[in-house]
């Protein structure tokens, strides 16, 4: 390095300093400096199709914004790095992001856990993190800086389902539950409903096992389900081990009067990969494709046209609602201070694709009771009643 | 205890432990022959899957026949990969280390490559009998159990064929016995290595089918299948094919009872704990190092 | 038959032969001595081309081995039953002799080369389905000689053959590498026996320090008594 190089770069550093100083515009320095917004995304390893779904719905959001002259004035970018699925991966770059980087606005994301870990990072700095958090615990650790654009609350996540059982006539409804719920706190947060509501129902809770990832057989599951006689079965668990258990369910030739899938069958795949068979299952979701609210027409044109999808996947959604919801804090505000964005996001309404929301003191929204069901492989919603896309299935048919 | 969800769960956790075995045996192979801990084994294990999946979701082609099929593919490839990466190795000091070091970045790469290729959602192979089973008065034989199950025994004893009864499989057993005395009589290291590693890989793609008939995968799941190799490697005895199967019955037998008798938070507690009481207690498995 | 030119055999930085040269004679039995280190097991792994040497030449038949590997050498007829006998233990008796076979063309004549060594060592032919770890120092001992035979060897190269064997055994295990001898087997051996070993054969090296130190024929050996005292510790 020669020691002319170094003498520019100084020159340079003190050319910035001082038109910094002079508090002059950015603008006056050539083209209006970019927002950049960052944070991690689990592009690689497990979280992986989640995490590139989220960053597509994300991306989307800023070439709408910047076609559309940018947010106050000015361009957005993303920089995102790739926490490989990793949470301590995915709290460092949040680090990085604010301590580093010193990025302008911080980007949600990442289901579950890290979501979780990551909160705490953001209230520490004062960065507004708009993500779907770590169900209700997370929500409830007295963060002022977080919020749940939607959020992913597993805790709300039958809400819907038991709202719309309970219209059925009492004769009519399944007398006796098999639950089955992996051991991690996504799927234990799924207790909350079961609890509530079975007791409010008056459905007994024949079995209540928990079972630890991975799943190596679901036969006996479904052997001990079939032998007590339970018409509800409830798979709280993932993609491996609900498909597992399904698969069970089929070839044992167990039909219950209603199967419900909490976590592994409102990814795509599942549609995609089990066919036929993974037809009838009840979910919940906090966000759906074919919700009447603005946007969401605009967002199924574009995948179907980019991706060749019918309705975009969940997580493109979720990355673009949370998106929209930073973008209003941000005009709303009219500043890029984030004390001042969460402020105005704790007092107005924001309007996303999962519809108008107001946040609670711990920056979350009225519960959502939005229940699903995958009827001729497609994901219908069924509840609520007047939004519903399709009457549902049920009891669900025997298997063919 | 009810008899028929105790016997149920045994037929299916023998089977399941059976497919896990035949996956398991050449990881168990290269290691006791070659000292090469083949970390990417089964993500051999995995390109036979996600070829089985192309074939039958393009054209229909049964699991059964892909599994047929990959074998001399795979050992193609797995003689090419020697070649180029693990023959080199041979002048390292450490070749266990070194091996695992290599073969663990060969995995990302590979792994890395089926993302490129299949991408990162789960897959699921579903031939038309996928949820179908032969009922038998109160139990249910699982067509895709039985098949797994089926093409494990056919692996695994001509596997032990071929050790047992040829020239060159008798090469194999003696280069791991005594690599100096068989360098005398003839035997050439580097090819005996070489089909070896490549008769080891070329069983992984048949135990990537087996298992993706049993479970979904995705370019990451070979992480987990890796668990479970070592599980029945170390249970089995490294380099022991017959030991392996008995490991993979045995791994069946525990798995299947847990499930039947206790809470299903202990199921993998019990299993994986069995491996830390071997590695402490019986480091060379229930039947020893032996061919 | 065999001759050695100037042999220089380095282990990294430590040197294990230096100029070592010698010549066998077709049917010849020749004793190597020397104490432990001396080098006489890396002489026999140099000349079987397990280890390659770094200057010096290894003649057969006038045809030099130089880059050879140990598989062509055993083709050429040059075998070795090395130190410690390396038996594959797990393998029966049978399976360790039909490995000394391996190579294609004694592979052709095995079945005929399995009866020659069985009518040699007929107490292994009882033991044929027995595991060969699992039988005594001795019979050990027989089949690792049985396996080089099995070999067709026209250098027979035995390192310790009685090493470690009762003396019993050990006097079988002379009386049949003697007999071999006779019926025309050209045979080095590598032994601490000394004056077992001066009395069968017809030539001897001793070595020392990786080197020839003298040669001459056995017979005379015995009877030098500077050698007595100095080499052979008698």
């Amino acid at each position: 390095m020669g020691k002319k190089k170094s003498k520019h770069a100084f020159l340079l550093f003190f050319l910035i300093g001082v038109c910094l100083t002079a508090g002059l515009p950015a603008s006056v320095l050539g083209a209006a400096k970019p927002i950049v917004i960052g944070g991690s995304l689990p592009l690689t390893g497990q979280y992986a199709e989640t995490g590139q779904w989220i960053e597509r719905g994300m991306r989307y959001w800023a070439e709408e914004v910047n076609a559309k002259g940018g947010l106050l004035g000015r361009p957005v970018e993303f920089k995102i790095y790739d926490d490989q699925s990793e949470v301590s991966k995915a709290v460092t770059f949040a680090e990085k992001a604010i301590t580093v980087d010193k990025v302008d606005l911080l980007f949600g994301g990442y289901p579950g856990t890290a979501a979780r870990a990551v909160m705490a990072v953001a209230e520490k700095h004062k960065y507004v993190y708009v993500s779907m958090g770590g169900h209700m615990k997370s929500f409830q650790q007295g963060y002022t800086y977080s919020f749940g654009a939607p959020p992913l609350m597993g805790e709300w996540w039958y809400e819907g389902f038991f709202q719309w059982l309970a219209t059925l006539p009492a004769n009519q409804r399944p007398k006796r539950a098999a639950v089955y719920t992996i051991n991690n706190p996504v799927g234990l947060s799924l207790m909350d409903s079961i609890n509530r509501w079975t007791k409010k129902l008056g459905i007994q809770v024949v079995i209540n096992e928990k079972y630890n990832a991975p799943l190596a057989d679901a036969t006996p599951l479904i052997v001990k389900a079939k032998q007590l006689n339970c018409d509800l079965l409830f798979s709280n668990g993932f993609f491996p081990d609900g498909v597992t258990t399904i698969k069970a369910a089929k070839a044992l030739n167990y039909n219950p009067k209603a199967i419900v899938q909490g976590i592994g069958s409102v990814i795509p795949a599942w549609v995609k990969e089990l066919g036929r068979d993974g037809d009838y299952v009840f979910s919940g979701t906090s966000l759906y494709n074919k919700l009447n609210y603005p946007g969401n027409d605009k967002l199924n044109a574009y995948v179907k046209k980019k991706y060749g999808l019918d309705g975009y996947p969940l997580y493109f959604g979720f990355g673009y609602a949370w998106m929209q919801t930073l973008e209003q804090g941000v005009r709303g505000a009219n500043s890029l201070n984030q004390t001042k964005i969460r402020d105005w996001l704790k007092t107005h309404k924001v309007h996303t694709i999962a519809g108008p929301m107001t946040f609670d003191k711990n920056g979350l929204p009225p519960p959502i009771n939005f229940c699903t069901q995958i009827i001729d492989g497609k994901v219908e919603l069924i509840w609520p009643k007047n939004i519903r896309t399709r009457e549902p299935v049920y009891p669900k048919p025997a298997w063919k | 205890m009810d008899p028929v969800l105790v016997i149920q769960s045994l037929i299916s956790g023998v089977m399941m432990g059976m497919v896990y075995a035949l996956l398991g045996v050449g990881f168990s192979l290269t290691w006791g022959v070659m000292h090469v801990i083949h970390i990417s084994h089964a993500v051999f294990g995995l390109l036979g899957a996600y070829f089985a999946y192309t074939l039958l979701t393009l054209y229909g082609v049964d699991p059964v026949v892909s599994a047929m099929v990959s074998t001399p593919l795979l050992f193609i490839v797995a003689c090419a990969v020697y070649q180029v990466l693990i023959r080199p190795l041979t002048k390292a000091r450490e070749m266990v280390v070194a091996s695992m070091i290599l073969t663990f970045g060969l995995a990302i790469i590979l792994e890395n490559l089926l993302v490129l290729v299949w991408k990162a959602d789960p897959r699921l192979l579903t031939p038309s009998y996928a949820s179908e089973s032969w009922i038998i008065g109160p139990f249910y034989l699982q067509y895709p159990h039985l098949i797994g199950f089926a093409l494990s025994l056919v692996g695994i004893s001509s596997l032990y064929v071929f050790l047992k009864k040829t020239t060159t499989g008798m090469a194999v057993r003696a280069a791991w016995q005594n690599q100096e005395a068989a360098r005398l009589y003839g035997v050439n290291l580097f090819r005996i290595s070489m089909i070896t590693f490549a008769l080891a890989v070329s069983t992984a793609g048949a135990g990537g089918i087996s298992l993706a008939l049993l479970y979904s995968f995705e370019p990451h799941s070979h992480n987990l299948w890796l668990i479970y190799l070592f599980l029945v490697v170390i249970v089995g005895g490294v380099g022991n094919v017959i030991g392996t199967a008995l490991a993979g019955l045995i791994i069946g037998v525990i798995t299947g009872l847990s499930m039947a008798f206790l809470p299903y938070q202990w199921v993998n507690l019990i299993t994986f704990g069995l491996l830390m009481v071997f590695l402490i207690f019986r480091p060379h498995g229930l039947f020893g190092e032996v061919g | 038959m065999l001759e050695i030119d100037g042999l220089t055999v380095a282990y990294g930085k430590m040197t294990a032969l230096r100029d070592v040269s010698m010549a066998i004679r077709a049917d010849d039995m020749v004793a190597l001595l020397g104490g432990n280190g001396a080098g006489k097991s890396t002489l026999l792994n140099t000349i079987s081309g397990l280890v390659q040497p770094e200057k010096g030449e290894i003649r057969w038949q006038g045809q030099s081995l130089r880059g050879l590997g140990p598989d062509i050498i055993c083709s050429l007829g040059i075998i070795q039953v090395p130190e410690g006998r390396k038996l594959f233990p797990a393998m029966t008796v049978e399976e360790n002799l039909l490995m000394g076979a391996y190579l294609p063309a004694a592979r052709k004549v095995r079945r005929q080369s399995l009866d020659w060594v069985y009518s040699h060592m007929p107490h292994l032919a009882q033991r044929r389905r027995q595991r060969a770890g699992s039988l005594s120092g001795g019979e050990q001992q027989m089949v690792a000689i049985g396996r080089a035979l099995m070999a067709r060897p026209r250098l027979l190269m035995l390192d310790e053959p009685s090493l470690g064997l009762s003396p019993r055994a050990s006097a079988e295990v002379f009386a049949i590498v003697s007999n071999l001898n006779r019926e025309g087997m050209t045979t080095i051996i590598v032994s601490q026996e000394v004056q077992e070993t001066l009395s069968i054969t017809s030539y001897a090296y001793v070595m020392e320090n990786g080197g020839i130190a003298l040669h001459g024929p056995s017979a005379a050996l015995r009877e030098d008594p500077e050698i007595k005292k100095s080499y052979l510790g008698l």
